[in-house]
This record gives C-alpha cells, sequence and structure tokens, in this order.
C-alpha cells in the first residue's frame, strides 16, 4: 500500500489534466483530417489523374563547378560542355526490349545497358549517364531513332576542364566521380554515385564551396516520358553554381618554374610571399594531366602513374621530405649566435675535415677554407666550421632552436596529405636506435643539415619567409579569395601568423646580410642566381644521399631591401644546389618579376592588399 | 503475480486491446499491399510482420501479468541497460547511409531506441511519482531533464533526429500530468530557442528582454530565475561561438541533418509521390491492393515510414477517418485510464506511453501530408518493423496491465 497514489480528492485535477491532453490529441487529429479532406477530397480529382495517366518525374539541374583563376585572373580551372547520353526512369516501358535497341545501336555491352537501366528504375530524380562525352556519331544515332528510345535523351552537361594542363595540378588538384568509400561518408551531404568530387590540392580541399548546389524540378510526364508541364506542388528550386576560388598562385612564374624544372627527372619549387604567406609557385614535378583523370583514368594508365619510378602523384613540395642540406646552416648559425656559443669574430681554421673522435669528417671543399668566421662559413658553407658549432651546441640545443624554426612540424597549408618530416632530437633517437645506442657524434651531420633530419620543400620556404620577415611566418595558402560565380568577393583570406622564429633581430639581419653574400658576392656560392638590376639572397646546398646521387637545393629571396617573393628548389638527384638548383631559381624570379617580357605591361609588383576577414587558413595542428 | 479476480476482469479496458489488434490486423494488410507480389502469394515481409505479431501477443500478456510495483522497481535497470544499448549501437551499431541504428543480434535486429524510448517513460514515472521528489520550482525539473537528455543526445549521435525529438517531446505531457505549472513548461523552451534565435542579433536582443521581463513579473524565487536567465543567455551566446568554431564540411553537416529535405533529392521526391498517392485515394480510396501509385512509384520505405500513404490510396478519405479515429480512441482512452488508476506512478506511466504513441502517429502521419519537416518515423502498430511492434504492443501491454490494477495505490 501506497499513500503517494492519486488520493480521491485528487481525481478532480487528474481528470481536469486527461481532458486537456485529450484535447490537444483530438485538436491535432482535427488538423491532419483537415489537410487530408483537402488532399483528397477538394483536389482529389486532381491527384487521380495525376496517378492514372501521368506521373511525375524529377529532374536534377546539376550546379556548375566554381572556377579557379591564378591571382591574375588567368584561368587555371574551368568546365566545358559535353555531350552525354542518359537514361531516365519511366512509368511503362519495356526494359528488355530497350536494352536490346540500345546496345545494338549504341555497340554497348547488354549486361551494361541492363544494369544503366536497372540502376535508372530505381532513381526518381534526375537519371542516370549511359555513356559520358558521346561523340557526335554516337549522339545522332540516339536523335535519329528517339522515338524508339522512350526515356533515352542526350543532355548537355559541364564537364571540368584543366586549360593549362598539368600546370600547378598538385596544388590545383583534379576531380574524379565519386568512390564507394566517399559516398558512405559524403551521402548525407547531398552526393549521388556519379558524382563528381575533388580528390586532391584545392579541389578536394575547398569542395564544399566549388561544388555549388544542384537544382531541381520536377514535371509531369506521359506514359510516354514526354514532360507535359511543370509540376507545381514538387519542391522546385534553381541550381546554384559553385564559388569562384582565385588562388594566391602566380601562372607566369608557375610556369618559368615547371619549364626550368623540367630539365631535370623530379623536384619541386613553392614560392610564397614572405609578407602573407600566399604561396606564388607550387611546383612538383613529374605532373600528371589532371584532365586525364576527370572522365575516369583506366586501369593500366593508373597503373602507369602510380608505379613509375618517379612518382608523379606524388606532391613533392609538400609531401615528400629530404635532408635539408646545407640550407639548414642558416639555423645551426642562426642558433650558434642566438645561445651565444659562437661570436661573429670568432674563427675557426678549416683544413678540409674535421676529426670527431675516431671519425674524420669532410668539408666538401678537400683543400680547406682555411681561417673561417660566421659570416664567411654560412656564404662558402664551410662544413668543418659547422662542425665545430655543432660540437659546441649539442644535439639537444641544436634541435630545440631547429623545432622552434618549424623543422618536424606541418606549416599548415591548405592543401591535404603534408608531410611532418624529421626532427631527430636525443628522444627521438632513443626511441629509434635504443637509450644510448646512439653517439653524440649525430651532431656534426645535423649540423651541416644532413643525417636524419627531413624536412619538405614547403618547410624551407617558409624557414626563409621567417628570416626575411625579422620573425614572424605567415600560414601558407594557395586559397586568395573566395567570389560567387558573377565575381563578388564573398570572403578573402587574411593572413595569419603561424609561428616567430625564435631568433633576434640582430641574429636575423645577419642571415639576411649572408644570403646577399651569397649570392653577391664573389666567393659566393650562389652566384647563378643573380638578376640584373635586383638584389637577390640566398643559401645553396647539396644533400647527400644515400640512395643515389645528390640533391640539389636553394632557398633565395627578391628584392632583398623589400623582399617580395621567397623561392626553394629541389632537384631530386640533381647535384650541386649552386650549379643546378640556383639558376631555376633565377627563372623563377624572373618569370615573378616579369623580366622576361619584353615589354612589361603591367607593373611588375603585383601586392594586392588583402582586406576581409571571412576566411582563414585552416591549420592541420 | 496474482490471479484474476472478478472484479480486475471488469476493470479490464477491453477497448484498448480489441482496438490495438485491429490496428495491427490493419497494418499486415498495408504491408501485404505495399508489398505484392501477385494472388496468393505472402512476401517475406508479411510473414515476418504475422510472427513478430504473434510474438507481440504473448510480449503483451506477459507485461499484463507484471504488477506495477515490480516496474517501478525494475525502472532504474531498464534505463541502466537502455543507455548501455544506445552507447553500444553508437560504437558496433549498423545502418545505411554512415548512420548507426541497429544492433546486429545474430538473426535479428534490434534497434535500441525503441525499448529506450519506454525505459525513459518507466524511469521519469518512478521520480515523478516519489514522494520525495518536488517540482513547484523550476529548478525541480534539471533532475528529469538530465534523465531524458542523456539518451536524447545518445539517440542524436546515431544520427536520428526524428526519434530524439520524440524523446525530448515526451517528457512535456509527463511533467504536465505531475503537477508542473503549464508556465514552466514554457520557460523550459526558452534556452533552446535562444540558441536559434541568437544567429540574429536583434531578435536574440528582443527575445532575450522579453524573458528578462517575463521573469522579472513573475512569481519566483530569485536562483529559479537566475538559473533560467543565465541559462538562455548562456545559450544563445553560446551557440554562434560553437558554430564558428566548426570547420566549413562539419558545418554543412550539422544544416544536412537539421534540413534532410534540401540534401536529399530522394526526400523530396517522396514527399511528393506521397502526396500524390493520398490525394489520389479520394474520398473512397481505390480498393485494396489497387493503389496505382505504389507499383509505379516504387518508394523504398513505402511498407515503413509511408504505410500511411498506401491506405490513404487504397481507402480513401474514409480509411484515413477511421484509422486515425482507432489511434484516437486509443489514447483518448489510456489518457481517461490515467485519470482513473489511484497509482501515481502507474498515472504517469500510461501518460508517457499515450504520449509517445500519440507523438509518433502525429508526426509520421504529419511527413506523408506534407505537414512536418521530420523524416524518418514509423507509424506504430502499422509500419512494418519488428522491434518496434513488439516494444509498443509491450507497452500497452503494461497499460492494459495498469487497467486492471486500476484501484491498488
Amino acid at each position: 500500500m501506497r499513500f503517494a497514489g492519486n488520493a480521491p480528492d485528487m481525481h478532480g485535477v487528474s481528470k481536469q489534466r486527461s481532458r486537456i491532453l485529450s484535447l490537444v490529441a483530438v485538436t491535432v487529429c482535427l488538423i491532419m483530417v483537415s489537410r487530408l479532406g483537402w488532399l483528397q477530397l477538394a483536389r482529389g480529382q486532381f491527384y487521380r489523374d495525376l496517378s492514372e495517366n501521368n506521373y511525375v518525374q524529377g529532374f536534377l539541374m546539376p550546379a556548375p563547378r566554381g572556377l579557379m583563376l591564378d591571382r591574375n585572373g588567368e584561368i587555371l580551372a574551368d568546365n566545358r560542355t559535353s555531350l552525354s547520353i542518359t537514361i531516365t526512369r519511366m512509368k511503362r516501358r519495356n526494359d528488355a526490349a530497350l536494352t536490346y535497341r540500345l546496345s545494338e545501336l549504341l555497340d554497348l555491352d547488354t549486361d551494361f545497358v541492363a544494369q544503366k537501366l536497372e540502376e535508372a528504375a530505381g532513381r526518381f530524380y534526375g537519371n542516370v549517364v549511359l555513356i559520358n562525352d558521346a561523340d557526335l556519331e554516337q549522339v545522332s544515332r540516339v536523335e535519329e531513332r528517339r522515338s524508339e528510345l522512350p526515356g533515352v535523351k542526350v543532355e548537355v552537361t559541364a564537364v571540368r576542364r584543366y586549360p593549362m594542363g598539368s600546370l600547378a595540378t598538385h596544388s590545383i588538384g583534379y576531380v574524379a566521380e565519386i568512390s564507394d568509400d566517399e559516398l558512405t561518408g559524403m551521402a548525407s551531404l547531398g552526393y549521388r554515385s556519379g558524382n563528381v568530387v575533388g580528390k586532391t590540392g584545392v579541389e578536394d580541399r575547398y569542395e564544399v564551396m566549388l561544388r555549388g548546389r544542384d537544382g531541381a524540378e520536377y514535371w509531369v510526364c506521359d506514359a510516354l516520358g514526354r514532360e507535359l508541364y511543370p509540376f507545381e506542388d514538387g519542391p522546385s528550386r534553381e541550381a546554384r553554381p559553385g564559388r569562384n576560388l582565385v588562388l594566391s598562385l602566380d601562372a607566369p612564374a608557375q610556369i618559368a618554374a615547371e619549364e626550368a624544372l623540367s630539365r631535370h627527372d623530379a623536384g619541386a619549387i613553392v614560392a610564397i610571399a614572405p609578407r602573407s604567406g600566399e604561396i606564388l609557385v607550387l611546383a612538383s614535378l613529374p605532373a600528371p594531366d589532371p584532365n586525364d583523370f576527370v572522365d575516369g583514368i583506366s586501369n593500366e594508365e593508373w597503373a602507369t602513374l602510380s608505379e613509375s619510378p618517379f612518382h608523379p602523384l606524388l606532391n613533392r613540395a609538400i609531401q615528400a621530405t629530404y635532408p635539408p642540406g646545407s640550407p639548414f646552416k642558416l639555423i645551426t648559425a642562426a642558433a650558434g649566435l642566438e645561445s651565444r656559443t659562437i661570436g661573429r669574430s670568432e674563427t675557426v681554421t678549416c683544413v678540409g675535415a674535421f676529426k670527431y673522435g675516431i671519425r674524420t669528417f669532410r668539408c666538401w671543399k678537400r683543400e680547406g677554407h682555411g681561417v673561417v668566421n660566421i659570416m664567411k662559413g654560412v656564404v662558402e658553407s664551410c662544413d668543418v666550421f659547422f662542425y665545430q658549432l655543432g660540437v659546441r651546441l649539442g644535439v639537444a640545443e641544436l634541435m630545440d632552436w631547429s623545432g622552434r624554426s618549424g623543422i618536424g612540424h606541418r606549416t599548415g597549408i591548405d592543401i591535404a596529405g603534408e608531410a611532418r618530416g624529421n626532427l631527430p632530437t636525443p628522444a627521438w633517437f632513443d626511441r629509434t636506435y635504443g637509450k644510448r645506442k646512439w653517439s653524440r657524434g649525430v651532431v656534426l651531420n645535423l649540423a651541416i643539415g644532413q643525417g636524419e633530419l627531413l624536412v619538405t620543400p614547403l618547410q624551407m620556404a617558409c624557414l626563409v619567409c621567417g628570416i626575411v620577415n625579422d620573425g614572424p611566418v605567415y600560414a601558407p595558402h594557395v586559397l586568395k579569395r573566395i567570389e560567387t560565380y558573377s565575381g563578388r568577393v564573398i570572403g578573402t583570406v587574411k593572413e595569419s601568423v603561424s609561428y616567430e622564429l625564435p631568433f633576434s633581430h640582430s641574429t636575423l639581419s645577419f642571415l639576411q646580410q649572408a644570403m646577399v653574400n651569397v649570392v653577391e658576392a664573389p666567393n659566393g656560392t650562389g652566384k647563378l642566381a643573380r638578376v640584373p638590376g635586383i638584389q637577390v639572397g640566398g643559401k645553396t646546398g647539396t644533400a647527400q644521399n644515400p640512395h643515389g646521387e645528390d640533391h640539389a637545393w636553394f632557398v633565395c629571396y627578391a628584392p632583398a631591401n623589400d623582399p617580395e617573393i621567397v623561392v626553394a628548389v629541389l632537384v631530386e638527384h640533381g647535384g650541386g644546389g649552386g650549379a643546378i638548383a640556383a639558376p631555376i631559381a633565377r627563372e623563377v624570379l624572373k618569370g615573378y618579376l616579369r623580366l622576361n617580357d619584353p615589354e612589361p605591361e603591367e607593373s611588375p609588383k603585383q601586392i594586392i592588399p588583402i582586406t576581409d576577414t571571412d576566411v582563414h587558413p585552416i591549420h592541420e595542428e | 503475480m496474482q490471479f484474476l479476480n472478478r472484479r480486475q476482469l471488469r476493470d479490464f479496458d477491453y477497448g484498448i486491446l480489441i482496438v490495438t489488434l485491429v490496428i495491427t490486423v490493419i497494418g499486415i494488410l498495408m504491408i501485404h499491399s505495399a508489398t505484392y507480389e501477385g494472388p496468393g502469394a505472402l512476401s517475406a515481409l508479411v510473414k515476418r510482420q504475422i510472427v513478430w505479431a504473434i510474438a507481440g501477443l504473448f510480449v503483451m500478456g506477459l507485461a499484463i501479468l507484471i504488477s506495477q510495483d515490480t516496474l517501478e522497481g525494475l525502472a532504474p535497470f531498464f534505463y541502466g541497460v537502455a543507455l548501455l544499448l544506445l552507447a553500444a549501437v553508437l560504437i558496433i551499431g549498423v545502418g545505411k547511409m554512415g548512420e548507426r541504428r541497429w544492433l546486429e543480434l545474430g538473426l535479428i535486429r534490434l534497434q535500441p531506441s525503441e525499448p529506450a524510448k519506454y525505459a525513459v517513460i518507466l524511469v521519469l514515472a518512478r521520480y515523478l511519482a516519489s514522494r520525495k521528489t518536488r517540482l513547484s520550482r523550476p529548478m525541480h525539473l534539471l533532475l528529469p531533464l538530465i534523465i531524458v537528455l542523456v539518451p536524447t543526445a545518445l539517440v542524436l549521435r546515431e544520427p536520428d533526429l526524428g526519434t530524439s525529438i520524440i524523446f525530448a517531446l515526451i517528457i512535456v505531457p509527463m511533467l504536465f500530468w505531475a503537477g508542473v505549472r503549464p508556465i514552466y513548461l514554457l520557460l523550459l523552451a526558452a534556452p533552446v530557442l535562444s540558441m536559434v534565435i541568437a544567429f540574429n542579433w536583434i531578435a536574440w536582443s528582443i527575445f532575450i528582454a522579453l524573458v528578462g521581463w517575463f521573469l522579472y513579473t513573475s512569481r519566483m524565487f530569485i536562483s529559479d530565475k537566475l538559473l533560467i536567465f543565465v541559462m538562455t543567455v548562456g545559450m544563445g551566446r553560446m551557440s554562434p561561438f560553437l558554430w564558428n568554431h566548426l570547420k566549413d564540411y562539419q558545418r554543412h553537416r550539422v544544416l544536412a541533418f537539421l534540413n534532410p529535405e534540401k540534401y536529399r533529392f530522394s526526400t523530396g521526391y517522396q514527399l511528393i509521390q506521397s502526396k500524390i498517392a493520398i490525394g489520389s485515394g479520394s474520398a473512397f480510396g481505390k480498393g485494396f491492393l489497387h493503389g496505382t501509385q505504389k507499383n509505379y512509384a516504387f518508394l523504398p520505405e513505402q511498407h515503413t515510414d509511408f504505410i500511411f500513404s498506401v491506405l490513404a490510396e487504397e481507402f480513401g478519405f474514409l480509411g484515413c477517418l477511421v484509422v486515425i479515429g482507432l489511434y484516437l480512441y486509443i489514447i483518448v482512452r489510456m489518457l481517461r485510464l490515467a485519470g482513473l488508476v489511484r497509482n501515481r506512478f502507474a498515472g504517469l506511466v500510461i501518460v508517457g506511453v499515450s504520449s509517445a504513441l500519440f507523438i509518433q502517429m502525429a508526426i509520421n502521419v504529419g511527413v506523408t501530408l506534407g505537414l512536418s519537416p521530420v523524416t524518418g518515423m514509423t507509424l506504430p502498430l502499422l509500419s512494418y518493423g519488428g522491434s518496434s511492434l513488439l516494444v509498443t504492443m509491450a507497452s500497452v501491454g503494461i497499460v492494459l496491465g495498469m487497467s486492471l490494477r486500476r484501484t491498488e495505490y
């Protein structure tokens, strides 16, 4: 027995509550009944006709994908029109007969046609593409016998096109048909099988913006599949084209870069506007033609691409890692100065080799550099000087400064798949080789950018950006501006500081001076990067590579007094940085500064102010 | 358990039992029609539904026998199991298009959100029926809200917006029944409204001012006023902040989730077909098995979410009136019973069960009529679906059991 029940005197209250709730239920039911009355009694005859003689077919109006432009408005990706032969579901149709007719007419496999017809039968809206990019012969055959092919149509569609071919393909990316895997994750966003999605680069990263929104139309059709009149009750809507993306890439510089690099088997070039982090050039060679992917690539072609020893699908600028070689000496030097491990006037004598314990470490210059101070050490890239500086700093300290300079961290570029590189700290050595299973002597190699250090070309470019900016490194990004299809600007990527180099102004201006000397001084290693009329600062590098020929490095910036562009060049197995990579960098500089144009019509300085705050480059970490 | 005596036999609500069975049989007939394969043949789905209905009868019988004290005692246990199952379905559940709704248990597939609904009703009824529970202040509603929000959030993660809405809505009539002032129930909605309105700065300022003014003039404890105000303002301030910290694809997901019709063409098309089917049924329908719309425009959810369209096409306005009337009969009959039972827990459970039944019915029929935007909900008792049928019949059984124990305290 419980007393907490509905006491007898409470019954009145309960009855009242039960009446109120019942009243709510009755009201809701009355709303439903009146709606039923409208549909079934008032409009019953209309719907009865619709259901008996005709039927409603939904049509998808695919939104054209947004364009991609370079910073000067040059088109990097657009859409071309293409004819495709499609099948629509139909109310009464002999699909078996149609299968036979279609496969005869278009010389297609019967099973394939039957499968497409079955697919169409399950689709209440839109259609199924039977032949993409149909040729005129196929189109005219279908048009001629249209009356015998109910529900088969020739449709005009927009197909992605990359007018510049393989130019900058690793940053632009490419589109292809959505895979089953992607579909499971993206179906809730309205993707359907047969849709095209961005697979890599900007196409992938900004898919949501580029895609637009498909439109829908609903038509009342007769039994033969002819559209009679629009069905008013349907949730029709206009297609909205995707957003146009203005990239920060500079096509002339990109062309110059790829042309100069194409004389070698493989390599990468990154150019950044140091004051904003805008990527001006992002090149990786060899590069595939993205147009090949759009209509689907055959298995053999795919195998050729993915098994090629030069890995054309790899974006070397951000996904591949290399030992940094001599440009890393900039960090070692700065760490030495900043920690007061070495003074500017201190000297070391280089006799071409340095003995550490029982091992002898050689300088690249067999006969030695003689008496070397830190300036000469950087400018002439004296290994022995840096061996000694490295020993004085120790692994832990050197790697600490390197980590804070961005080595081993992703830069946060707005392209997927960026590599982290490797920062071999003592902890890393402990993990990799076991505690005390490694010698402190590794610091000699690390000090000259060899050994277990690994960086991406983008990381090296960012490092130089920090040096020329007196500290701040802006987050690198490829997207510059977002516009509607009619050209209205709806967002501009704002520059944001990603990290600051841990060095003081005086240390950084020493590095700047040293880099200018590398190119402009008579004994500098980067003389081949000189550009007439403009002062250039740079650093060469020849990274030893256990797997073959050395990698050639060159990082530089220009003009030295007011840097607009930072370039990092890497030529895989290219050989000496000064001889191979520096001239390539020069071509990029000339391309960007429009020094090759016979009559420079446009002003060579292209600094477009950044205004809006709508969009920020998104960081991976 | 006890043997039924003469008075209990008299008190037993035969009306609810009979109408429940009638709706179930109509459901089987409609599923037969929706999956019709030709004369003399029964589709596998119909056969399965018949087996489930028979199993449902057994479960219903068992539920009648369980005393309300036992139910009240077991309520927290049921609730705990329900939470575990809802958590499990998020990890190992299966479903279409990346959703996780069902647990694969050998031969059968269980949708844990179905029984979870009733576990929430039981535990909430137990809490609200307790003599120690006070409900005179808004502050007192926090615990019942948490009881409901935890499973609601889990269902929302599946994601299953429709079912989670049922969870959130059941609490309103139950609190009302327990004696919470209706104005407090309205105030419960203020923080939720605030989150949505917050995207328009002016509208939000007006809204906050209104809530503030209302709280200021109302007679409540100052702590209650503060709680409601802080929650309303806080939720409103938080939502744009959270929104801005989502990545674009995540925002798209949220929008697609809140407004699936816009992002799924199939949904828009289904609604058109449903309307045509219903409208073409006219006054008296096209006759059993003679629906034309369902034959040519086969919809994947015809025997589940859109079973009402099949009914409306074949039996017309008249048939719809009868079926809606039958549901209404059960609901009103249950609500009347809730006012008659002496046990407070039993009354609350009956209100909860009838509300769950009604809300599901109203949303499902509303969708087929193009009145409600929420999709993906079945019509209880009528739609194809084993776990739903079984659990609904069990819940009716519980109510029936309470009807014959109506004089017990």
